[in-house]
């Protein structure tokens, strides 16, 4: 798009004004001007207040009164936009400075798009001051309060703008209500409250701390956001028409481009991919809606349109806002909506790896000493497991993917349980090797004594015979203990 | 440049300031103008009465507080006056002429504004552009000449973003025929007669 509108911009540079039109025209207007010459167009001496009512005053006083409000009604508005909830002066920015810009909105839009911004606002206070360790539970319900009346209000304008046009304020909602969503994602992270906890225990053993738990920290920040939502989350009650989605999803979609490339210098690959792949998920979505329009299926399409719509719109808050970027992982926002095919190759390794598995367990399963019992039943599973392989692979072929991931879970854990049990046997065999292997160090050592001692024969021998008693006990009681292994282990499972 | 804030009476100056508008604005209305009217003197003469309008206006005592989109609503409002001058049918007779219907858009399902723009010589379609109705040349001139974005054209030309939208894309596509029919010569043409 940057190409062909530079190109036309560039061809109709070439259309203007001559230097003698220009000349004419500017003549001209002078003429007129001249002609018609403003209302009073000398600088005439204004009287003031002080001239109307014949006060003497100083001159200096004429001045610095007057001097004084303006620095005033200049100063404070301007210091009080960087107080937070809970300063002196927070009332003042929030219900005289923000009021005031309020009454500049020319339309309902205008005027919805403030309450929008005043939203996003308040959060940043709060992420602010969690982040300082100055969230006192007392300036997080100033912060919420804050959060209802703008929600209250916001949806005063969407309203009007339903008076107006039905769907538009219907796509207002959606707008807002994504906005609701990924604020309420960022706040519920753990970074930054689990930061405000550290600190939090640092100040503790100084001084009483009057800040709130690091668990209920933001929770009525959270509950003012989800109470401000027009629906609740994942009910669609109105819904725009088809052709309004589809245009308005298109505009979302290119105007979302448009801010990748220009946030593409600052922020990382990584999220510019993350993003674009959010954006061709969203293409896909309104093609299969698209697909469902054109089989009659309107009210379906619609739907997925809706939550399309939605989805965009994240995307874009992420896209705009750094504090989302680098707090919120968009996989938590968005996750990715893999297609057909990659959904497919995904299965395909999963069942690979499992079979893998599978074969593994049957190699390590003779090359130990399993009890018959148990090693019949582990071959028994392994078999079904054959059928499993078939079936998984036969949905995986005809598309049937969910089936297919559900039953690879399930053969996931029931490798896992054999495989357990397989190295809780291998634990057992190599204890009783090292048992065995001490034991006939021991006996060897004895045995050269008997050897080399002809005089003690007898003695030997019978201490050989009684060494030999107690290999033969210490061996069945390490068997023994393996046995009560597994037993113990049967009685777990 | 020196930006004109405010044309109040009281301000200093006004007639300097004024003419820094002329200064800063007069070419892009102009080429405006023209691309609208294909009438270099008729342009000329709309944005005299354009600029001169709003003086009166400024001397009626009223404040203009934001001036290239008041000067653009003026400018627009008589190139309206003129089509209508001009032509012996209404717009909206226009729209049944031409089989227009702008509650359809199942056309936008078929290709998007930025494929079409994606295949689109922008030097080529400018040539072209005088050759379209005047309906879709507007919104493309204020789109793409004077860098208008959806929002300002529909408070502009007082019409939904919505049929912004619609008329920004069927210039488009009419522009794209114009020129896979275009002869090889016209294609070597890349700038209107002026």
């Amino acid at each position: 798009m940057k190409k062909f509108s530079a190109q036309f911009k560039k061809q109709s540079d070439t259309v203007r004004l001559r230097a003698s039109e220009r000349a004419e025209l500017k003549k001209d207007l002078r003429t007129f001007i001249a002609y018609h010459p403003l209302p009073n167009g000398t600088a005439q001496k204004k009287h003031t207040i002080y001239d109307i009512f014949h006060i003497r005053t100083p001159l200096s006083v004429r001045y610095l009164v007057p001097g004084c409000a303006l620095l005033l009604l200049t100063i404070i508005p301007v210091v009080a936009e960087r107080s937070d909830p809970g300063d002196r002066l927070y009332a003042v920015k929030v219900s005289v400075n923000e009021e005031l810009r309020g009454t500049f909105s020319r339309s309902h839009f205008q005027a919805l798009e403030w309450e929008t911004e005043r939203i996003s606002r308040r959060v940043a206070e709060i992420q602010k001051l969690d982040r300082e360790g100055r969230l006192t539970s007392e300036r997080e319900s100033i912060a919420a309060e804050a959060l209802r009346q703008h929600s209250v209000t916001a949806k005063d304008a969407i309203e009007r703008i339903r008076q107006e046009d039905e769907e538009e304020a219907m796509m207002a909602e959606i707008a807002l209500d994504a906005l609701f969503d990924v604020y309420a994602a960022l706040l519920h992270t753990d970074t930054v409250s689990l930061a405000s906890a550290e600190r939090q225990q640092e100040s503790d053993s100084e001084e009483e701390s009057t800040s709130t738990d690091a668990a209920g920290k933001r929770q009525q920040i959270i509950e003012a956001l989800q109470s401000g939502r027009t629906s609740t989350e994942n009910q669609i009650t109105n819904q725009p028409s088809y052709n309004r989605l589809i245009l308005r999803i298109e505009q979302e979609i290119t105007s979302s481009y448009e801010i990748l490339d220009s946030v593409s210098e600052v922020a990382n690959s990584e999220e510019l991919q993350s993003v674009t792949r959010r954006l061709e998920d969203t293409t896909r979505r309104v093609e299969r809606a698209i697909a469902l329009k054109s089989e009659g299926n309107e009210q379906e399409a619609r739907t997925l349109l809706t939550e399309t719509l939605t989805s965009v719109r994240k995307a874009k808050a992420f896209l705009t806002n750094i504090e989302i970027r680098n707090s919120l992982d968009l996989d938590t926002l968005l996750p990715i909506e893999y297609t057909a095919e990659e959904l497919r190759l995904q299965l395909e390794e999963r069942l690979a790896i499992l079979l893998a598995r599978a074969s593994e367990i049957e190699e390590n399963a003779e090359a130990i000493t399993i009890p018959a019992d148990v090693l019949e039943k582990i071959n028994e599973s392994l078999a079904n497991s054959e059928e499993r392989w078939g079936e998984i692979s036969d949905l995986i072929t005809n598309e049937e993917y969910a089936e297919a991931g559900e039953l690879l879970s399930t053969q996931d854990i029931l490798l896992f349980d054999i495989e357990k049990i397989i190295e809780k046997y291998r634990a057992v065999d190599v204890g009783r090797n090292e048992t065995a292997s001490s034991t006939a160090n021991e006996n060897d050592r004895r045995d050269s004594e008997v050897a080399t001692s002809s005089t003690n024969n007898t003695t030997n021998q019978e201490e050989s015979a009684t060494s030999t008693n107690e290999n033969e006990t210490d061996t069945d009681r390490s068997n023994q203990s393996a046995e009560e292994l597994v037993n113990e282990d049967d009685a777990q499972e | 440049m020196t930006r004109i804030r405010s044309l109040h009476p009281n301000s200093k100056n006004p007639e300097e300031r004024f003419l820094e508008a002329f200064d800063e604005y007069g070419d892009a209305l102009f080429r405006h103008a023209f691309l609208r009217l294909s009438d270099r003197e008729r342009a000329i003469e709309l944005v005299h009465d354009t600029f001169t309008k709003v003086w009166m206006y400024v001397k009626g005592g009223q404040e203009v507080k934001s001036f290239r989109p008041f000067l653009y609503k003026v400018l627009n409002n008589l190139i309206i006056d003129e089509y209508r001058r001009k032509k012996s049918t209404s717009l909206d007779a226009l729209f049944e002429k031409e089989g227009i219907d702008e509650a359809m858009f199942d056309d936008l399902k078929d290709d998007s504004v930025q494929s079409l723009l994606a295949e689109m010589d922008g030097a080529l379609a400018f040539s072209l552009v005088d050759k379209i109705p005047d309906m879709y040349r507007e919104v493309l001139i204020l789109r793409f000449v004077d860098q208008l974005g959806p929002k300002e054209i529909s408070q502009l030309i007082e019409i939904s973003e919505n049929i912004v939208s619609v008329r920004l894309h069927r210039g488009l596509r009419i522009l794209k025929e114009l020129i896979e029919n275009s002869t090889p010569k016209q294609k070597q043409k890349k700038k209107p007669a002026q």
